[in-house]
């Protein structure tokens, strides 16, 4: 029978907090709003 | 216009820590981020719409440059400095908190991609003037249709960016999640900032590390660094442009590479064994050039050759070993905050990031002087380095000193910072371990 693999919580006795993927991918999103004003920025500097 | 600019400097580097106070004392019945988000992304909006369009091209002059400019920094640092404090609150597991970064390097590199090809390729032809010159090339003109548009397009897409971090964080946006360990449960004080800045040892090491590195990358990254590297010594300005566009893909391999071993060995020892790598990636370019330069010419660079090859190697392995440690920093400003939290007792993401922030702005404002001091001392005092100029010795050493050695220096200042610096992987676990009962004997006491 295969050996299960321990979870981080498991392994250093402590209750951690986890994400779901999805939650971080929207987080992440963040850089719609920074790097849409950046980009901008940066593309009126240097024409095409 | 000196002053002018160096006072926006000032204003931005200081808001940080002002707007500490602010996130310290928003609680509503829909949690404290996504109201602030919100309140930033209006605020940034209202500077952004005023300066690129409702008070564009009316002859309002710098006053009312500032006072928009001055409205965006508010509105942006709201913003920024609030989602600083997400990875935090999203997870304490530490082979899951590198992997944020991981997420964000990918949005960082896509989002701006994007947007340059609907900037150029949708807004421009449609809103902006293009012509072609007597020599057969193109000349744009950003019109104020062009700019308004583009305001508007970057406020919308901006707006669905915020949103979507409302709707992710959501779950996790609620008071519980921001109380502390102690139980006075006192509002945030200016003495608590000095105590974060003075007590709190690895945000010390943290900010001369993290600093020291920025305002290297800063010189080394300026305009007149890469003009003469690749316009030049290489002499083709185009071969940065692809190695940047060509870096994307291994960037975010090394982003990935970067997160699995900070889960492995912690992110502080990630952060110094990946400045260690840095190191000698950086001396192997150097010496690259170095034999290059005396024997075949850097020029060979430009054409496709072993030169070439080497040259892109290792850029991409010097590049990629950055990003490597960057992911380790991002999570560990995360393990920051929750160290403050076990060692005063008070949740104050936004004063530990907003801290740091104050420290980093300062700092790497001094790295465009530090390029233009060096290219002055090597005789570019009333010009600047134009791609085509005859290579020199001189402007070799100059630029391997602003492109790769002032990164070596700021990694040794990394090296020395973090070496008094305890907060581990083992000692990060102590420390959940203690935020935990904390939290446990603070509830039991409230249930009694």
């Amino acid at each position: 029978m295969a050996k299960e693999k321990l979870t981080q919580s498991e392994i250093d006795g402590v209750q951690y907090r986890r994400a779901k993927l999805w939650q971080i991918i929207l987080v992440a999103c963040n850089a719609l709003n920074g790097m849409a004003i950046y980009s901008p920025a940066s593309a009126s500097a240097s024409p095409p | 216009m000196g002053g002018l600019l160096t006072f926006t400097r000032i204003f931005d580097a200081i808001t940080d820590p002002l707007l500490a106070f602010l996130y310290d004392r928003v609680n509503t019945r829909w949690g404290k981020i996504r109201p602030l988000m919100l309140l930033g992304w209006a605020i940034q909006s209202l500077g952004i719409m005023a300066m690129f369009s409702w008070a564009a091209s009316k002859g309002f002059g710098i006053p009312m440059f500032l006072i928009t400019y001055m409205i965006y920094v508010i509105g942006y640092t709201i913003v920024n400095m609030t989602a600083q404090t997400l990875p935090a609150l999203l997870t304490n597991d530490p082979k899951q908190r590198p992997t944020v970064g991981v997420w964000q390097t990918v949005f960082n590199y896509l989002v701006p991609m994007a947007f340059t090809i609907i900037l150029n390729t949708v807004l421009l032809p449609k809103y902006g003037q293009i012509t072609v010159t007597e020599a057969g090339g193109y000349a744009v003109n950003y019109s104020q249709a062009y700019l308004t548009a583009a305001a508007a397009f970057t406020v919308i897409v901006s707006l669905v960016g915020v949103i979507l971090v409302c709707i992710g964080i959501s779950a996790y946006d609620k008071p519980e999640n921001f109380e502390g360990t102690n139980k006075s449960g006192e509002r945030l004080k200016w003495k608590d900032m000095w105590a974060v800045l003075s007590k709190n040892k690895p945000l010390q090491a943290y900010i001369i590390a993290a600093s020291s590195d920025k305002i290297a990358q800063q010189a080394g990254s300026a305009a007149i660094v890469g003009t003469m590297l690749s316009g030049i010594l290489i002499g083709n300005m185009t071969i940065a442009t692809y190695l940047s566009v060509g870096g994307m893909l291994p960037s975010i391999i090394f982003a990935i590479i970067g997160a699995r071993y900070c889960g492995k060995h912690g992110n502080k020892e990630s952060i110094v064994n990946w400045a260690k790598y840095c190191i000698y990636a950086n001396l192997a370019i150097i010496a690259f050039f170095t034999v290059t330069w005396y024997t075949v010419g850097t020029h060979t660079i430009a054409n496709l050759g072993l030169t070439m090859v080497l040259y892109i190697l290792l850029t991409l392995i010097c590049n990629g070993f950055m990003m490597a440690g960057t992911t380790a920093n991002t999570a560990f400003m995360a393990d920051i905050i929750d160290y403050e939290l076990d060692r005063s007792g008070k949740y104050i993401p936004a004063v530990v990031s907003g801290t740091y922030s104050l420290v980093d702005k300062i700092v790497s404002s001094f790295s465009a002087l530090i390029a233009t001091g060096c290219v002055a001392l090597i005789g570019y005092t009333n010009t600047m380095p134009q791609p085509g100029d005859t290579p020199t010795g001189a402007i070799f050493w100059v630029t391997m000193f602003l492109r790769y050695g002032l990164a070596i220096l700021g990694w040794l200042c990394t090296l020395w910072a973090m070496r008094t610096c305890n907060l581990g992987k083992a000692e990060m676990v102590e420390v959940q371990k203690r935020i935990a009962d904390k939290k446990a004997e603070a509830k039991a006491e409230m249930a009694e």
